[in-house]
Formats: structure tokens, sequence, C-alpha cells
């Protein structure tokens, strides 16, 4: 295989090049894994950080500092400069991580200008402007350059290896997901920031090692290693190499680290080449190296176009398995009951939203119990999506209150609802596009359980999440394309998948935002199939345009108009109400 | 298929980039072989020279290899009496390269003797693989550093450019005794060199009688200086200023707009009154600087002239305290193997290797060369390798076609690392830095 | 008393320079949403044209006309060949403009060398002139001025003109505009040659106090960066109270903690993204 090649060559091919191509790939083998630790923050996470040489550069500084000034022994040394990249990555995770896009970028940027200030100033400990030098090697033996390049590139590989389990994982799953939704994420019961801030101390723990590497490498440390132009770089590396594939960040570590030392050799105003570089990447190898060669696996293209029945053969069954048996708690305390003794499962006093001066809900008060099936109808702009927002905790409410179990959860951020027992679908479906159907499922499911913090298992190991994916894609027909792209599939079945997924994580209140929404008739029905072979138990609240497939669903019925609600009632009896009609229709139809 | 379209279109272009700068001239690593024919007995003796030839100081950079070259074109192509062979290597203003190239240049291309740096920080990073390799070391200006006195540096010798604080010690002498100032304060840029010469000259201007009352530093790259004018004790005799780069027009420029310029007279070091500073003020801002420095193109010295006018005639270009280090590295190299031939009775065809693994005596040896037709000033060397020259206190004054020159004020001879002060005193001193000396 | 009046006009003077500098490129990311990093490259080239131009003509007004122009043209060139095919494609952007810096910087260079250039201030506007009791350079007012020329110019092309209206509307959803009838490919031209205009006003009025040097590109991106961030990404009333902040705090914090002189600038920045990371008066 390729990789096996690639191993030999690197470990075979320094033995016969002269000293000064060993030097560039000694620093070719440390970058690379610079540019993989960025690679688990932009192409697996979807965070773009310019701050990635701050963490490398202060395990650098933390090793040249203990080394030169104190004459710690590099036992000491190495265990304290990562344990200072990890503390630094973590406060810059602190600061930076619940930011997103461009302020994310800016102040992971802002982060490494103002290391880099400390370490041009604070010229007592860091040698200011002239850095320090004479940071002597750990072992003899590592003076000699061939002995060191085995020792980086075994450091190299090994680093390598981890990530590389780590994003195989469950978490590294999860970071793929919230790459594609964040939104999604949150409301299937992850705690993106949690996750963030973990992947961004992870990725500064790994920046660290590489610049620990580098101190022992070039013997000399000075602040231009914290500057602009390190991040940029590494995000260079990662974007020719080719994002999100871990090997692509290597190569790309070979080709910027490899022309910039050698190149300058040979060509004057190489700066001109470089800025060429870039431009050169972004338009005709966006995807980098690796997305030049020709993909040998792709996921199977050839994806089912017919209508999304499901399979009439197969039994729809519910989810066979019971909350509370894949081992989460969960809390519910209920207080009150409906008139056939179910219990209370969801209750809105009074909630409201404003945005700026659009009231976009205005004190609606809803209750609903174990087993209620409610539509909420209304024309466009009445607010109902926004409502089922404010449910899910999307938005805040500016007034009112959401018990979800007889428990208050105003405040509760949207992870736990789900967690709680609370799900929604989107109107506009929202799945992981660049990650396959099972894995949809999976994230659905992993969603609400702790296993999906596990880091060195592959996903695909937790047989119970895959026994899951499956009975829950075969109700709905769909596990054939299970290794489809989502992106790849029909519009009819994202919509079948939106509904799986949010299944996945086992709800008993469940939020279907149109779900029928741009469905054709055939598909219609099997989704109104699906839903109708919910468990009984499940509190189900539809928002619909469809009347056919709201009132085969639903019993009850909440009409909303402008944010607030304008009738309630049984399916007949609004369909009869004179208000409803002219709202709808207007007054000429009424 | 767009993928081989996109490959072919990335390998045209670096492809075409590559060719269109490659005729540009010659690259910063090209190796320049001076060697004359007719000496095919003679063995070549290899020289690397790190310099930044990409970057801020890429001008300068180029000076000093214009220089070297020069120097060994007029010997013949020789130094020493050996044909060399010149390799310029660039380290791009960055530390990183500088590491890799010099290890290339000793490791690889198997030098005999590494000369250069430019910079400060450069040569801080070549220490390593300098000493580990032995070979000689004839230190450019980047190894002005007073630090170099007391570093394990064995085969360097900086025979060809003088310590910081020796640079303005003179200076700090010459405002007390001469210009008769009692109160100073200070403008530094926060690194080594800013703190090396004002601590220089707060020391001798402290000995002397002086009282140093405010020490301000401005971090490189400053860009308003008005805060730092503000700043300045209106009641002092003067100021001193170190500044480099960009930051010396823009403080000459708020302290003229400040109203200062008429107030209160600055000192300064080499910085703001050598040649390349000159050229860039515009205006008559820097009008009135006083300024001490170890070249000036016109000095009234034969050794001087000749070499303004040869390097013109090359170059078209007035050169600097830059080029004349270079050019005196190349004198030290072209004096001290001869010396070293004689002395250690080498044949001449085991020269080069016995220079190389002879680091630390060609070093000392600078100490016994005649250097005392080095363009700027007569040169010895003292034991510690440093440089003893004379250094020459010069004003900007406005010259008759609208620029500004400078003009000699006096002279410091014999100027050593020590000044007037004892050698065994001052090294017991900590290094000149932020906190030494204190504020009065 | 005199000393605090001078540090706040120091302050709010060279925060006058720093709305300057940020202005293009606060309206190029306000309005059409693009990272151009080249901005800074923009400074580099039009302050070594500034130094050529004032060298050989002496005039002030055609420096800092010529300036503009070549800022406009530059930036054209800039969208027209990289920036136009990557609307909300941040990352492009700024890998595409990086690319750019490099090369522009290069060109500088190569034309003009590696040393820095100033200007003095030009005849009239040299010297200083006295605000109440204080005697304060005349420059540093003048760029006051000017940048409150600017900001007030800038609001109004964008609030009360039909340009700025279209432009507006453009952004928020451009196939609506398309299917109005605007040309919005020439509007985008428009709106981000004003930009370089901005940038190379920013060469012209900045040289006799920056200066033109091999640095700038990287040193006014931050700046520029810098005020846009504080003051709230887009908003052109942002940049200009963030810009006369920023100064004020850098020129009384160096005063008062001259060792922390480096972080002085950065303060606001670090309280702001902490506190309230749209900034001053950004949009959520």
């Amino acid at each position: 295989m390729l990789f096996v090649g690639v191993l030999i060559a690197a470990a075979v091919v320094p033995q016969f090049v002269g000293p000064f191509m060993l030097s560039i790939l000694v620093l070719i083998v440390i970058f690379a894994v610079l540019a993989m630790s960025l690679d688990l923050l932009m192409g697996y996470t979807g965070m773009e950080s310019l701050g990635q040489a701050a963490f490398f550069g202060i395990a650098g500084y933390t090793v040249a500092i203990l080394t030169t000034r104190y004459e710690v022994g590099w036992q000491l040394a190495i265990p304290i400069a990562l344990v200072a990249s990890v503390a630094t990555a973590a406060i810059g995770a602190a600061l930076a991580v619940r930011l997103t896009g461009v302020f994310f970028l800016v102040m992971t940027l802002v982060f490494a200008q103002v290391l880099w200030g400390l370490a041009e100033n604070w010229g007592q400990v860091t040698g200011g402007h002239l850095g320090l030098h004479g940071i002597t090697r750990p072992f003899d033996a590592l003076d000699t350059d061939l002995t060191f390049y085995y020792v980086a590139l075994g450091v190299c590989l090994v680093s390598g290896l981890v990530m590389y389990r780590l994003v195989r994982s469950p978490f590294g799953l999860t970071l793929r997901g919230i790459k594609d939704s964040d939104l999604r994420m949150r409301t299937s019961g992850y705690n993106v920031w949690l996750h963030r801030f973990i992947v961004f101390v992870i990725a500064g723990l790994f920046a660290g090692i590489a610049g620990v590497l580098y101190t022992y490498s070039t013997q000399f440390i000075s602040p231009t290693i914290l500057g602009v132009e390190t991040s940029f770089e590494a995000m260079l590396m990662v974007i020719v190499g080719g994002a999100g594939t871990l090997t692509g960040p290597v190569i790309g570590a070979a080709v910027v680290t490899g022309l910039r030392n050698y190149l300058s050799v040979y060509l004057d105003n190489w700066l001109i080449v470089l800025g060429l570089a870039y431009i050169v990447t972004v338009f005709f190898a966006p995807r980098g190296i690796l997305g030049l060669v020709p993909r040998r696996w792709r996921a199977a293209s050839a994806v089912g176009q017919e209508p999304a029945v499901a399979d009439p053969s197969l039994d729809v069954q519910p989810s066979p398995a019971p909350s509370g048996s894949m081992g989460r708690g969960r809390d519910r305390s209920t207080t009150a009951q409906d008139g056939q003794g179910a219990a209370e499962t969801l209750r809105l006093e009074g909630i409201g939203k404003t945005f700026g001066r659009v009231r976009a809900v205005h004190d609606v008060s809803l209750t609903a119990f174990a087993g209620t099936r409610r539509a909420i109808l209304g024309p466009n702009g009445a607010g109902k999506t926004t409502l089922f927002n404010l449910i899910t905790g999307v938005h805040k409410p500016s007034h009112g209150s959401i018990h979800l179990f007889g428990r208050n959860v105003t405040s509760v951020p949207s992870h736990a609802r789900t967690r709680m027992g609370l799900s929604r679908t989107y109107q506009i479906t929202n799945l992981f596009p660049s990650l396959t159907v099972m894995n949809n499922v999976r994230l659905g499911i992993l969603g609400v359980q702790r296993q999906k913090y596990v880091m060195y298992l592959p996903a695909t190991s937790l047989d119970r999440v895959t026994e899951r994916c499956r009975s829950l894609l075969e109700m709905a027909g769909l596990w054939d394309e299970r290794d489809a792209l989502v992106g790849n599939l029909s519009y009819g079945h994202q919509r079948q998948l939106e509904l799986i997924v949010t299944l996945a994580s086992d709800p008993q209140v469940l939020l279907l935002d149109e779900p029928a929404a741009g469905l054709s008739l055939g598909e219609s029905k099997a989704m109104v199939e699906l839903i109708k072979a919910l468990d009984p138990h499940l509190t189900v609240l539809i928002i619909e345009h469809d009347m056919d497939v709201a009132f085969e669903v639903a019993s009850e019925v909440t009409v909303m108009h402008l944010g607030e609600i304008l009738a309630e009632g049984t399916a007949e009896e609004i369909r009869a109400n004179e208000t409803v009609r002219e709202v709808y229709f207007g007054q000429a139809y009424a | 298929m767009a993928t081989k379209r996109g490959l072919l279109a990335i390998l045209l272009a670096f492809g075409l980039l590559a060719a269109a700068c490659s005729s540009d001239d010659g690259g910063g690593g090209s190796t320049g072989s001076a060697g004359s024919t007719g000496d095919e007995n003679l063995p070549t003796l290899k020289i690397g020279i790190p310099l930044p030839f990409t970057g801020v100081v890429a001008e300068s950079a180029e000076e000093m290899r214009q220089t070297f070259e020069m120097y060994v074109e007029e010997h013949d192509g020789k130094l020493g009496g050996l044909p060399v062979e010149l390799t310029f290597e660039d380290t791009e203003t960055d530390a990183e390269l500088v590491v890799t190239k010099t290890r290339k240049l000793i490791n690889e291309d198997q030098v005999d003797i590494i000369s250069g740096p430019m910079l400060a920080f450069e040569g801080l990073a070549m220490i390593d693989s300098v000493n580990k390799a032995g070979i000689p070391w004839v230190g450019q200006t980047g190894v002005a550093a007073d630090d170099y006195t007391r570093l394990d540096t064995p085969t360097l010798t900086s025979a060809a450019k003088h310590t910081a604080s020796q640079e303005t010690m003179p200076l700090g002498t010459y405002a007390y005794d001469e210009l008769g100032y009692r109160k100073i304060a200070t403008l530094g840029q926060d690194y080594s060199w800013g703190y090396q010469t004002v601590g220089g000259f707060q020391y001798a201007f402290e000995a002397a009688g002086g009282d140093v009352v405010q020490k301000l530093w401005s971090p490189i790259g400053t860009e308003d200086y008005g805060p730092f004018v503000n700043q300045i004790d209106q009641d002092v005799d003067a100021v001193y200023v170190t500044l480099i780069g960009a930051d010396i027009p823009r403080f000459v420029q708020a302290y003229s707009d400040f109203g200062l310029k008429d107030k209160i007279p600055m000192l300064t070091s080499e910085d703001l009154v050598a040649q390349d500073a000159i050229r860039f003020y515009t205006g008559d801002a820097a009008v009135g600087l006083t300024g001490i420095t170890p070249f000036t193109a016109n000095l009234d010295r034969p050794e001087m002239q000749t070499f303004v006018q040869a390097y013109q005639d090359r170059t078209g270009n007035t050169p600097t305290f830059w080029g004349e280090s270079a050019y005196v590295a190349a004198m030290v190299i072209d004096r001290t193997i001869p010396y070293l031939q004689e002395q250690n009775d080498i044949a001449v065809a085991d020269l080069p290797e016995w220079i190389k693994t002879h680091g630390e005596e060609f070093a000392d040896a600078s100490q016994e060369i005649d250097l005392s037709d080095a363009p700027s000033s007569s040169i010895t060397v003292d034991e510690y390798n440093r440089q003893v020259r004379d250094f020459y206190i010069v004003q900007l004054v406005a010259d008759d076609s609208g620029g500004i020159t400078d003009q000699l004020v006096t002279t410091e001879p014999e100027v050593s690392q020590f000044w007037t002060f004892d050698p065994t005193e001052f090294m017991a001193n900590p290094l000149f830095s932020k906190q030494y000396p204190p504020v009065s | 008393m005199e000393e605090w009046a001078i540090r706040i006009l120091t302050g709010v003077t060279y925060g006058g320079l720093l709305f300057i500098l940020a202005s293009g490129f606060t309206l190029g990311l306000g309005i059409m949403k693009i990272i151009n990093i080249a901005h800074g490259a923009i400074y580099l080239l039009t302050a070594y044209v500034a130094w050529t131009v004032f060298q050989d003509t002496g005039s002030f007004l055609l420096t800092i006309i010529v300036c503009c122009v070549v800022g406009g043209v530059l930036a054209l060139a800039l969208y027209a060949g990289l920036l136009q095919r990557l609307h909300d494609q941040p990352l492009r952007q700024i890998l595409v403009t990086m690319g750019a810096t490099l090369i522009i910087a290069e060109f500088g260079v190569i034309w003009w060398g590696g040393y820095p250039r100033t200007l003095p201030p030009p005849g009239s506007l040299a010297g200083a002139m006295s605000v109440g009791v204080v005697s304060f350079p005349t420059y540093r007012l003048f760029l006051l001025v000017a940048a409150i020329v600017v900001a007030i110019l800038l609001s109004l092309l964008l609030e009360r003109t039909r340009v700025g209206a279209l432009v507006r509307a453009s952004v928020d959803d451009e196939e609506m505009a398309r299917g109005m009838g605007v040309n919005v490919g020439r509007l985008y031209l428009f709106v981000f040659a004003i930009t370089g205009v901005l940038g190379g006003l920013a060469g012209g009025l900045g040289a006799p106090f920056l200066g033109a040097f091999q640095g700038a590109q990287f040193e006014v991106l931050l700046l520029a960066l810098l005020v846009s961030v504080v003051g709230g990404l887009g908003s052109i009333k942002g940049a200009f109270v963030a810009a006369l902040l920023i100064g004020v705090i850098d020129s009384v914090g160096k005063s008062i903690f001259p060792d922390l002189a480096y972080f002085t600038l950065f303060v606001p920045l670090i309280l702001v993204l902490a506190i309230r990371p749209t900034g001053l008066f950004g949009k959520a």
C-alpha cells in the first residue's frame, strides 16, 4: 500500500542523502506533526485556526528556557513543555472556542500574536528578539543528525497513529459531525463546546510535541516561530496536502518545507513563488494534492432513486431498544398527568420570543403528555419553527418558561434537553452530508451516550450501536444505502433519514418540523406510515402544511397566527373553525 | 479531466516562475567561484557566508557580498595566497534557515572557514553549529553583541566588528567632558543592541559624573513615537537614542514635529547617523543629530577614499559600515593565512585542511596580523579577539543639494571594548541589559 | 494637566490614522464579507508610491490622488483576478490574498529595495500649531480631521445613497438583486475598488507618519484587523470609535505602563474578545 511505501522510503532514503537534505527531512517530519495537529482542527472539526504556532512555540520556548537558563534535564523539560502547551491551549480554547468562523480565526491569530509579543519583549526570560541558543539535545547520540532524524520520525509516526485512531473513534466521528452541522449536533445531545474544547487542547498537545522536536533540532529558538507566517504556513501545508485526511498535511509539510528550504538556495525572489503557491492551490487544487489523486474508495455511487417506500415485507417495528437500555440515566420527575393518567412530558407557559422589533412568538402555552399527537398549524410566519427552536433551546425565550418532564429547562442548553429525551427534525434537512448514512445514524445514537467520548477504539467497533443503526435503518428501508454519502442521497431519502437520525436518540418527546416538506405523494405516504408506527407513548408535535399528513398523524391541533395561538382543539373542531379558515384562505373563502 | 488539469497547472506555474526568477540576478545561494586560472597547483580555500539576502535588510546583505567579493578580486581572486571558492547562502532573515544553511555550509559544502553573519540573532543561531565543527569563524556585523566576549566561542574572531557598548562609551564621556551635559534621558530599542549601546553610553557618562535620569524602551516596530516623545523629561540636557530600521525616521520625525528638535539635542548610536540611515531621512528633521560611528564615507583617510571609490565604481552606490565589515573580514582571512603558514611551517597543499581543523589558532592569530590599513580605521585585536579601533563623532548637517550629510566633529582613537575602564572590573559587571545600569 | 491634554491628543490623532488604515479593510469585510489580507500590502505599495511621487513632484495633493488611483486599481485587479469567484468562502479568500500579499510585497523589494522610506509632513502641514495651551504637530491634527471626513463620507455613501442601498441589498440577497435588474457584478467591483482607494489613501496619508517599509504588509494588516474586530466587523462607526479608543489607550498606556509597551495596543482587543466578541458596534 501507498502508506507502507512511503514509510519504507522515509526510513531508508535518509541514509543516502547529504547533510543538507537530511536537515530538511528532519524539518519536514517535525512540521508534519504540526500540520496534522492543525488538520484535526481544520479538516475534521471545521475549526480554522491561525494559532497553532502559539502552542508550537510555547513548548519550544519552555524547553529552551528550562534547558539554557535553569539547566533542567530533558526528563523534566519535555513533560513541562508539553504541559505548558496543553495549558496554553486550554486558555486559548476558553477564549476562542465559543467563537466561530471569522471571529474564531481572528481570535486564534491574535492569541498567537500576543504570545509572539511576549516572546519578543520579555527579554529576561525569553531572550527577546535574539532568542535563545545553545539548547543541548537530550542524548549525545542525538547529536548525530541521522539518529535524530530517526527519533523524530518515530515521534511523528506515533503521533500520526494516535491521531489516526482518534479520528476513527466515536469522538472523532463527533468532530466530523460538528464540522458538518454544529446545530444538528447540539440538538442531538452533544455538548459541542466541550468537544471543540477537547480537540483544541489535543491539537495543542501535538503542536507542542512538534515544538519540542523543533527546538532540539535547531538548538535555537527565536520569536519568529510564533509569528503570523508560521501559522499561515501550517495552514498552507494542510490545504496543499488535503485537509481532513491526516496524510495530506504530511505531504503538504513536505512540499512547503522542502520548497522553502531548498528552493531558496536557487531562487532570489522566492516569496513570489510562495505567494503563487497559495493562489494556485486555492484555484487548481482546492482539495489539496490528495484531492487530485483519484479516490479509489468512493461511497457507493449507485444511490437509490426509487420512491422512498419502505419495504412492506419488512416489519415496521417500533424502536427495539426501549429507553434506558443503552445505559444512560434520565431525569424525569413527572408531576402532572392527563385524563388517562399519562404523564406530562412537555409544558410551555407563556412562551415568547422577540427579535429586535419582531414578535415572533408571544404568550404561547401548551401542555403535552405521553402519547400526545398534536399538530401545529398556521400560515408562514406564524412562529411555528421559532416555537420549536424555543423548545429545543436553540433560542432563549424572551419570556415564559419551558418544562420537560416536570423540570424547568428554560435555561438548560440544547444538548442537555436532548439527553433528557427531547428531539427534533428540521424543516430544511439538517444532516451530515459528508458522512455516510450509517455514520449519520451512529451520531444520532451516540448523542445520548457516554461512549461518544471514547477516543481509542474505532467507532465501528461499538457493536450495540451498530445493531441499533441497523434496526433503525431497516425500519425506513434505508439499510441498503448505509454506505452512501448523505450528500448523494435523493431528497426523499434524506427526509426519511432526517427522521431516523432524530429517532436514534431515543426521544420521548419528538418535534417534527414539516417532515413531508417537498415529498411526493408516495414518499409522503411512506413518511406517514413511519410516524404512525412510532411508539404510542411518544409525545409528538408536528408542524405541517400538508393537511392530509397532519390530520393523519395528529389527534389534536394547535393553530398559530402571528406568533400567538389562534385556536386549539381536535382535528374536526379546527376544520370547522371559521377564524382558522379566514386566516388560511382569506376573507373571500371564509 | 479536472484533476489532471489541476496538476498540470500547478507544475506549469511553478516551472514558469522558477524560470523567470532564476533569470534575475543570481540567487542568494549562488556559488561564486572567484579563483583565477593558472593556479592548479594551489588548493582551493572554501569559505561559506550566510547572509539575509531576502527580507528587510536584503540591500545591506548584498552590499556585504559585493565588498567581500571586491576584496577577493582586488587580490587576484585569492585570499592568503590561495584561490577561494565563496558560497553565499540566503538565511532569509529567518532563524531556522540560519541554522539549516550554516549546517549545510559546514556539513555539505565542507567549507574551511565560515564568515558572517549580518544580524545579531543570526550570530547566536550559528554558535552551536560552528562550535561543533570547530572551524574558524570570522565574524562580520552580526557578532557585535557584547556577549561574545563572555560566550564560549573559541573559533570566533570579531576583528571585523566592534562591540555594542564599545561604540557608545566614548560618546558618553564626550557628552560630559566636551558637551557639558549633566542630565540625560535615553531611548533604546527594546532588545540586546539597544540595551548594550544605551548601557555603554550610560556607564561612561555616569562614570564621568553625569546622571541618566530616565530610560525609555520602545518595542521594535513601534508605530507611533508620539507617546515616547511626550514622555521625555523636558528638563534634561540631551537625549541619547538607539533605534533601528523604520523606527529611526519615525522617531526623528516625531521628535521634530513635537518641537523637541530645537529644544533638546539628540545624541545617537551609529544607527541614526550611518550612511543608510541618512538615505532615508527626508526633510530637515535629522539635521543637528550628533552620533558616534565607526564608519563615514566622508572620512578624510586615504584608505577610506580608495574603498569608497572602488565600491562606487563597482556598484554605483556609497558603501556603509555593513560592507566595510565584510571587506575587513576578507582582509582578516587574507592576512591570517600567511601568518599561520609561517608560524606553523605548513605546506601550501595542506593549508585549507589545517585551517579547517585549527579554528582556535586561526581566531587567535587575528591578534597578530596587521590591519592598520582597514578603510575606516587602523584596527588591532585584543586578547578576546575583539576589535580595537577609532570611532568618529559626527554631526548631521544639511548639504548643498538639499539633502543631509555627516560632518566629522572629532575622532576617538584606539577605543577598545573596555574604553577607559579596567578590563577585570568591567568583566565583573553584568552585561548591559534593560535593568543594568539602573536609572540614577 | 497639559501633559494629559497632549497624551489624549496624541492618542486621538493616532486613532485617526488607525481609522484611515482600517477603513478599506472594514468596508470590504462589512459590506462584501471579504477578508482582504492584502490590505496591508496595498498600504505598502502605495506608501512607496507616495514617496516616489512626492520626491518627484513635491505636490502632496497629487501624491494622494495617485495613491488612491493605484490603490483602487490594485484592488480591482485583486477582485477581478482572485476574489470574484470566492464569495462566502472566507478561508480561500484569506489564502489567496495572503499569496497576493507576498507577491506585492516582493515587488516592493524589487522596485524600491528593502530600505524604509518616509516623507516629511508636506509644507503647510508641517510643524506644530497651538491647540488651546498646548503646541501640537499639525500633521497629526490633519490626520484626525481626515479621518473624520472619511468616516462621514463613508457613512453617507452606505446609508444615504442609492448605491449604498443597492450594495447592502445585493449582499443580503444577491439573487433578488439580480432579479431586480441590479448589475451586481459591477456593483461589487465598484465597492471593492473603493476599499482599494481607501487603502491607497492610507498609504499616502500614512507615509509621512509610518513610512513605507518592508513589514508594513503585516503590521498595517494587524492594525486594521485590530480596529475592525474591536469596532465590530463591518461597522464604519464602530471602526471609528474603536480606532480612537485604541489610539488613546495606546498613548496613555505607554506613559503609565512603559514595560507593557507592546501590549497597550492589544488590551482593547483582548477585552472586547473576552467580553463582547462581536465588537463594540457589531451585530451578533
